[in-house]
């Protein structure tokens, strides 16, 4: 069988999953769609088959009607030639997108996972009330433009409130990269600036430790507690991951059974989800990423994520 | 690139990820009326850790300047775009 990864040609986690499979004695092409139309090109004609053709690639010619399984990671645009105008642009982009876009999505192949469930489950708001759905525990949450209804969540909270962006995490300004992190909110600084937009407020959570839960369609589930004694750490671990220790954690089954339920609920096959686990040892659900970062706690605690995700390719493309 | 439909279709994000993955850098600076969550938008600081390895960290926002190519009279010229990057 072979598997198609699609991902940028620096992403861990599709170098670790792509180096499994070799493992394993599958044909593994890779496809970078930052490549077209520099390094890459297509030709296809429609048969009675479907879409019969090649993607040539700097490395192989992708047969697409050879192609098992799918791993979609993190694509990354194409590059076209910069000196083409706004509007030359903007047509060859949406030529590309739902030519190759089209072309790709219409393998009859598995697909870990398809591009437009990942798209669809990258909802935070959506996500929660899958999470809910599938019987995992999502903490008090309000998402308003209203400052006064947002005051009154934040005061109403026992351990406080936390604002979280929704999806826009990245801030650039004065020539600067910014991010914004779950930040604990007081009540007095909501103002009424809040009415531009939606924002997401959530109870804050007496967490003893997060946790990351790589979770697969077909079963398998690893957890990774993440542990600090910084306060600041602890409430958002990504602001200091040099304060950082994990281990492997044991996942509740009632919390593997949710995130199974929630994955097909989504419609994705593989989940990176996270957790707070409070002082009553109660996980709380903060959010799951179909495709999450995991390599680096794969390396740190040797945990056989990359494998788990060469199985389930390899299950489902029928290998 | 962001994609500014006020409702983004599943079907046309494609290749892209999510939006906001990568943005251009701006030299704008704040308004008076901007949206209060991003008043929480900070700095992040620099990190060093796991540097045995080569995921030193999880997540890497980064400025690159991306060269690209393309043929002009059947002439391969380069050239470059500078985006920020998250992962």
């Amino acid at each position: 069988m072979s598997v198609l990864i699609l991902a940028g040609d620096e992403d861990d986690e599709a170098v670790r999953v792509s180096y499994a499979l070799t493992q394993k004695g599958v044909h593994v092409w890779w496809f970078d769609t930052s490549w077209f139309p520099a390094r890459a090109s297509i030709e296809a004609e429609i048969t009675g088959d479907g879409w019969q053709g090649v993607i040539n690639t700097p490395d192989a010619s992708i047969e697409l009607n050879a192609v098992s399984a799918v791993y979609y990671r993190h694509s990354q645009p194409f590059s076209f030639p910069s000196k083409l105008s706004e509007q030359e642009l903007r047509f060859a982009t949406v030529e590309a997108r739902f030519g190759i876009g089209g072309l790709l999505s219409s393998l009859p192949a598995y697909w870990a996972s398809h591009p437009s469930a990942v798209a669809d489950a990258e909802y935070r708001i959506v996500q929660m009330a899958s999470a809910v759905r599938a019987g995992l525990h999502v903490p008090a949450s309000l998402i308003t433009n209203d400052p006064v209804s947002a005051r009154r969540f934040v005061d109403n909270q026992d351990h406080g409130a936390v604002y979280k962006a929704i999806m826009h995490k990245i801030v650039s300004e004065e020539g600067r990269i910014k991010l914004i992190y779950t930040s604990t909110v007081d009540a007095v600084t909501v103002d009424d600036r809040v009415r531009v937009t939606p924002h997401l407020f959530q109870s804050n959570v007496p967490k003893v430790f997060d946790t990351r839960v790589v979770v697969t369609g077909h079963g398998v589930c690893l957890g990774v507690a993440i542990r600090t004694v910084d306060p600041v750490a602890r409430q958002d671990w990504r602001t200091h991951y040099d304060r950082l220790t994990y281990d492997v954690v044991d996942v509740p089954q009632h919390v593997v059974d949710g995130c199974l339920r929630c994955l097909a609920d989504l419609g994705v096959q593989i989940g990176v989800f996270d957790f707070s686990v409070d002082r009553a040892g109660d996980w709380w659900f903060l959010e799951v990423n179909p495709s999450g970062a995991w390599a680096w706690l794969a390396e740190a605690t040797g945990l056989p994520i990359a494998e788990a995700v060469a199985d389930l390719l390899v299950a489902g493309g029928g290998g | 690139m962001i994609d500014t439909a006020p409702f983004t279709r599943p079907g046309d994000r494609f290749p892209f990820g999510p939006p906001g993955r990568a943005i251009p850098i701006s030299p704008e600076s704040a308004t008076q009326g901007r949206p209060w969550g991003m008043d929480f938008a900070v700095v992040p600081v620099e990190c060093h850790i796991l540097e045995s390895g080569k995921h030193a960290k999880p997540t890497k926002t980064r400025t690159e300047t991306r060269p690209t190519q393309f043929s002009s009279d059947g002439k391969v010229e380069s050239d470059t775009q500078t985006v920020t990057v998250t992962d």
